[in-house]
């Protein structure tokens, strides 16, 4: 299990004992209707109590008392809630206090200094409820690093996913696929340890492999989805010169960024802009026109129209009436490996090139609304992106490479030995259960006495 | 004590005393030995053989002389990873292998299908003509000398092993103490509501020492382990039962039996015999069903745990209610020996139950019992309380060694002896130590499984505990190992040489293959190296153990080079981060009491151990990673790199 993102990153210091009680607010420093603070810790109801001396000292775990709220010398500052949450049923596991004041900043500030008075409380660092809920395995890794993702998430997909991750909707999905596999593995190694008593473990391996595959070959297809999640996907607008690619990056942008002529070739260099389609963040960029036989002026922007087509997640290629079916070919041909939509652009003064895909008319705005569901497709599939998807890098990378494991399991098992199959399935199970953080040492031992009479 | 202990403490102390050319003058220092080695059983033997052989003046402490080395269980030697123990105790210079081969009477190759690391020898003794093979070469081992009575105590002073005094009052002074009492500590026997005090069938129980391990400060546990009931060959009828032969074609384990044979002395040497499988019927399960409540097992009276991989009968009918025969093998015990032993009936029923539930099963109607099964009951010193060399962390000078450390089976015991043996020797030498790497060796998976992770069942080796399986055959033991064996003087040069020269025989072979592309065609599925002969006319002669392994190293690269690979990425993102030996757990913040008590009283040497540690949380070592990349690069990632 690689746990460098949480042990690498500065929100996780990592040098503080669990005995200190930490205080921060909760909510943004700004003047809003309610603004909580919230104590972790085993100090953590004592010194709430220490500014709502009417909670009684025992309180109701999970229940809302109404007080007052005082300063050291005992005069009221405000009325408000006092929740007390018992270790381990709270967010961090520890003895958790929330107290919900008037959200004035100021008055926070003096409920909190009140606080740090308490020899044993002090500030939280960030990140620190998350990690402290983690060291009391509240949560697992696969949900602690969702709470990292959540704090930095673009678009309003990403903090879906990562909410669902945090909920554990990723560890159940890499669960499933994993344990018919790790059933898989079993079965191998008790043939080949347990020749004798094992010999009726089921003949049916080719087909556990293949279903296993198939999990995890889906599992992928959501992780490279997470990708695009986490970090946006790009979306090249590229083709003939006075296509109308810069009207069309405009309307779509909703902002005049790129400069728009009549005369060919006004765009050299590339221009980006962002914007979200169905909760997808999306990096657009407006690129030089391209012509087969290039002026030699625009021969460097042509350069990087390519290398940026060629590296995007989607081009769009922009055809103005009367681009011909050869012509078109050409285009496509300059996107290289990057999928192409084939957009028939100035819909409004003519019929549209052959083979478009979606016709649009930057002047009018006519299929604007097709086009943006047309490129949520195409970098997406089918369905919104909400579903939970992987997306961490650290999570591709364990999940393609029980993905790799698994296809030469598959070879394996035509040409090698059963004890090179098991191995490698054996790896892939490793590789998922990183994700979860799940690679108990005597799982696989458990798992085979579990299955089979052992035992001469 | 007896007469003959007497003589026999007699002639130890002159002989060792008479200050032999180069040893260690005894007398002098006041010792009786350099090391004791407390128990002769298959962790004892290899023990003893290799301090003695390594030039060390040892003395060997027996509760009875007669039972030197006796399978308490069933008569095999071998079998999964088991085998490859063997060959690699070979392969250093100990005397299991040699042993099994000249006494086995039915040799068989498991998995040969399934692929060559897990392939593995298996061998069933002569049971009396093994223990005698065994008690000849200690008996016959220059500087060993055997003393037959029960050690008592310990002699320890200022945390050092100084002796042992035996519950005669007769002490024996050393500088070093080997300890393998195997289950005779505080061993109860059951057979149904029996039960009795014993380590093994009319062999008394060891009764004062564990008192005094545990004064000394050392944890003991309870661990259980059963052996079927034995049965007599004659009232047998083997006609209603599967027979089944060994291999047309045995394979010897040792290397030094390899070589003998191929000098033209016979090979096997004891008769061949059959063994038989027979089933166990519904009509069985029913009287072990109606019988539980007999069973003390059952009745709650056996505390220890046993193991899951060799469970009583009774265990598996109620645990697999659902199966409806288990395989019962029928194994002879010796040649001249009137005794079969049925393995997988392992019980302690009563024995009224056990006669019943015999005579239900096919081949066996009309069984005589010569002795019935029974369960053992017994303590170990929980392994976490040793370092790599299998010596104690709370006695300097103290090893451990064998089901004493909680593992069950000849092959895990022998290693481990020798082990302890060999570093009891080295220490007192003061010399570098053997540890072997998990990459090297079965044994240095079973040690390391044993000192960082400890045991909750009698430990049995297993080939799946091995990350570097593919590396670790039967067939390269001699070549993984040799070297070490032969810088221990265990190893003599001529033998090594002999792999030296098989060594680079492989090497040449598989560097031809490469260079005329008949690896590619080997490396074919249906290919193999004897069919490639005819696309190969230049191909040399070479002996069959270079021509296997060649093929071997060929067809399998790939797979190896990819098990390298993940071996490699647990290493860096675990292993290769050394812990300091000052490094104080109580000091990292963070840490439950729990973690740091585990974590202190284990000491790991690095974060992979430390992972190893059952309990050792997740969150617990993402903190001792985040604390040591703090401390800086000094100390990470500078341990040895000794992965191929």
């Amino acid at each position: 299990m690689d746990l460098a993102p949480i042990a690498a990153s500065p929100e996780w210091p990592g040098r503080e004992a669990l005995a200190f009680t930490i205080v921060a607010p909760a909510t943004p420093p700004a003047a809003g209707g309610i603004g909580i603070l919230r104590l972790s810790g085993p100090g953590a109801l004592a010194i709430g109590r220490t500014v709502a001396p009417a909670v009684p000292d025992s309180p109701s775990p999970n229940r809302v008392y109404f007080t007052d709220f005082v300063d050291a010398a005992g005069a009221v500052l405000d009325e408000g809630l006092f929740i007390y949450f018992r270790a381990p049923h709270s967010y961090t596991g520890e003895d958790v206090v929330e107290l919900q004041a008037h959200g004035s900043p100021r008055l926070l500030q003096m409920l909190q200094e009140q606080i740090l008075r308490a020899p044993l409380a002090r500030v939280a660092e960030p990140g620190e409820f998350t990690r402290r809920a983690f060291l009391n395995r509240r949560i697992d890794l696969a949900r602690a690093e969702a709470v990292a993702d959540l704090i930095s998430a673009d678009s309003a997909a990403a903090v879906r996913a990562a909410a669902r991750q945090l909920g554990g909707a990723l560890s159940e999905k890499v669960r499933q696929v994993r344990e018919p596999l790790l059933a898989l593995h079993a079965d191998l190694e008790a043939l080949l340890n347990f020749p004798a008593e094992a010999g009726d473990a089921g003949a049916d391996f080719a087909d556990r492999l293949l279903a296993a595959a198939a999990g995890t070959r889906a599992l992928l297809a959501g992780a490279a989805r997470g990708t695009l999640l986490r970090r946006g996907a790009r979306v090249v607008l590229y083709g003939p010169v006075n296509a109308g690619k810069s009207t069309l990056f405009n309307c779509l942008l909703g902002e005049s960024r790129a400069l728009v002529d009549e005369e060919p070739g006004t765009t050299r260099d590339a221009l980006e802009g962002r914007l979200d389609i169905s909760g997808l963040a999306v990096t657009l960029v407006d690129t030089a026109g391209l012509r087969v036989s290039p002026a030699r002026l625009e021969a460097l922007g042509i350069e990087r129209t390519r290398a940026a087509a060629r590296s995007a997640d989607l081009a769009l290629l922009i055809l103005p009436p009367g681009c011909g079916a050869g012509e078109v070919e050409a285009w496509l041909q300059e996107a290289g490996e990057t999928p192409v939509l084939r957009v028939g652009s100035k819909s409004d003064l003519g019929p549209t090139a052959e083979g478009v895909e979606v016709s649009v008319s930057g002047r009018t705005g006519a299929g604007l609304g097709q086009l943006e569901c047309a490129i949520a497709v195409r970098l997406w599939g089918e369905g919104a992106p909400q579903a939970v998807e992987l997306t961490s890098q650290r999570h591709a990378e364990a999940i393609q490479r029980a993905s790799d494991c698994l296809e030469r399991a598959r070879r394996a098992l035509e040409e090698s030995t059963l004890e090179v199959v098991s191995g490698e399935v054996g790896l892939a199970v490793e590789a998922l259960g990183e994700i979860t953080g799940e690679n108990a040492p005597d799982e696989l031992l458990d798992a085979i006495f579990r299955r089979f009479c052992i035992g001469k | 004590m007896n007469v003959l202990a007497d003589r026999l403490e007699v002639s130890v102390l002159s002989r060792l005393s008479a200050g032999q050319e180069g040893l260690v003058d005894l007398r002098k220092s006041g010792l009786d030995a350099e090391v004791v080695v407390v128990g002769l059983g298959h962790a004892g033997c290899e023990a003893a053989l290799a301090c003695a052989r390594m030039g060390l003046r040892t003395l060997g402490v027996t509760l009875r002389r007669n039972r030197i080395a006796v399978m308490s269980c069933n008569p095999a030697v071998g079998g999964t990873a088991k085998g490859h123990l063997v060959r690699e105790l070979d392969a250093l210079g100990g005397e299991m292998g040699q042993a099994a081969d000249e006494t086995g009477t039915h040799f068989k190759t498991l998995n040969a299908s399934r692929g060559p690391a897990v392939q593995a020898s298996r061998v069933l003794c002569d049971r009396d003509a093994y223990a005698q093979r065994m008690t000849r070469a200690l008996t016959a081992q220059k500087h060993l000398e055997l003393v037959e009575g029960e050690v008592a105590d310990l002699l320890v002073e200022k945390g050092a092993a100084k002796g042992v005094r035996l519950v005669d009052g007769r002490q024996f002074w050393s500088r070093a103490v080997i300890l393998t009492t195997g289950t005779f500590l505080q061993a109860i026997m059951h057979v149904g509501e029996q039960k009795e005090e014993g380590g093994r069938v009319g062999d008394p129980a060891s009764l004062g020492l564990s008192q005094r391990l545990k004064d000394i400060g050392f944890e003991l546990g309870r661990f259980k382990t059963g052996t079927p009931a034995r049965l007599r060959r004659r009232s047998i009828s083997y006609e209603r039962c599967q027979p089944q032969p060994g291999d047309a074609q045995p394979v010897p384990f040792s290397r030094r039996t390899v070589r003998e044979r191929e000098t033209g002395r016979p090979f096997p040497r004891m008769p061949q015999l059959l063994c038989h499988v027979t089933q166990s019927t519904p009509q069985t399960h029913r009287i072990v069903q109606a019988n539980l409540h007999r069973s003390p097992l059952y009745q709650g009276r056996i505390v220890g745990r046993g193991p899951r991989y060799c469970p009583s009968f009774e265990d598996k009918v109620v645990r697999f209610a659902d199966r409806d025969r288990h395989q019962i093998f029928l194994e002879p015990d010796g040649v001249d020996s009137d005794v079969v032993y049925p393995a997988g009936l392992s019980t302690s029923l009563p024995a009224d139950v056990q006669l019943e539930l015999l005579r239900s099963i096919p081949g066996l109607e009309q069984v005589e019992v010569i002795r019935y099964g029974y369960a053992v009951e017994y303590d170990f010193a929980p392994p976490t309380q040793l370092t790599e060399t299998l010596e104690t962390r709370r006695v300097r000078g103290l090893f451990f060694a064998g089901q004493l450390n909680g593992t069950s089976g000849y092959e895990e015991a022998a290693f481990q002896g020798f082990v302890a043996g060999v570093n009891a020797a080295l220490a007192v030498r003061g010399e570098k130590q053997l540890v072997l790497g998990r990459n090297e060796a079965h044994g240095g998976v079973l040690i390391d499984e044993l000192v960082t992770r400890g045991v909750d069942e009698p430990f049995r080796m297993l080939t799946s505990r091995s990350e570097h399986r593919l590396r670790l055959r039967e067939g390269n033991a001699d070549l993984r190992l040799a070297a070490h064996g032969r810088r221990l003087g265990l190893v003599s040069a001529e033998e090594y040489e002999r792999t030296e020269s098989r060594q680079r025989a492989i090497a040449q072979e598989v560097v031809r293959l490469k260079s005329t592309g008949l690896a590619e065609l080997l490396r074919r599925p249906e290919m193999t190296y004897a069919r490639l002969a005819a696309a190969d006319p230049r191909r040399p002669e070479l002996p069959g153990d270079v021509a296997s392994e060649a093929e071997v190293e060929v067809k399998y690269e790939g797979y190896i080079a990819q098990q390298d690979r993940a071996a490699a990425r647990q290493r860096d993102a675990f292993d290769g981060w050394l812990i300091p030996e000052e490094l104080c757990f109580g000091a990292i913040r963070g840490f439950s009491a729990e973690v740091i008590e585990k974590l202190e009283r284990q000491r790991p040497r690095t974060v992979g151990q430390a992972r190893r540690i059952p309990g050792i949380t997740p969150a617990a070592l993402a903190l001792l990673l985040v604390h040591l990349r703090r401390a800086g690069p000094a100390v990470a990632k500078n341990v040895e790199s000794a992965a191929p």
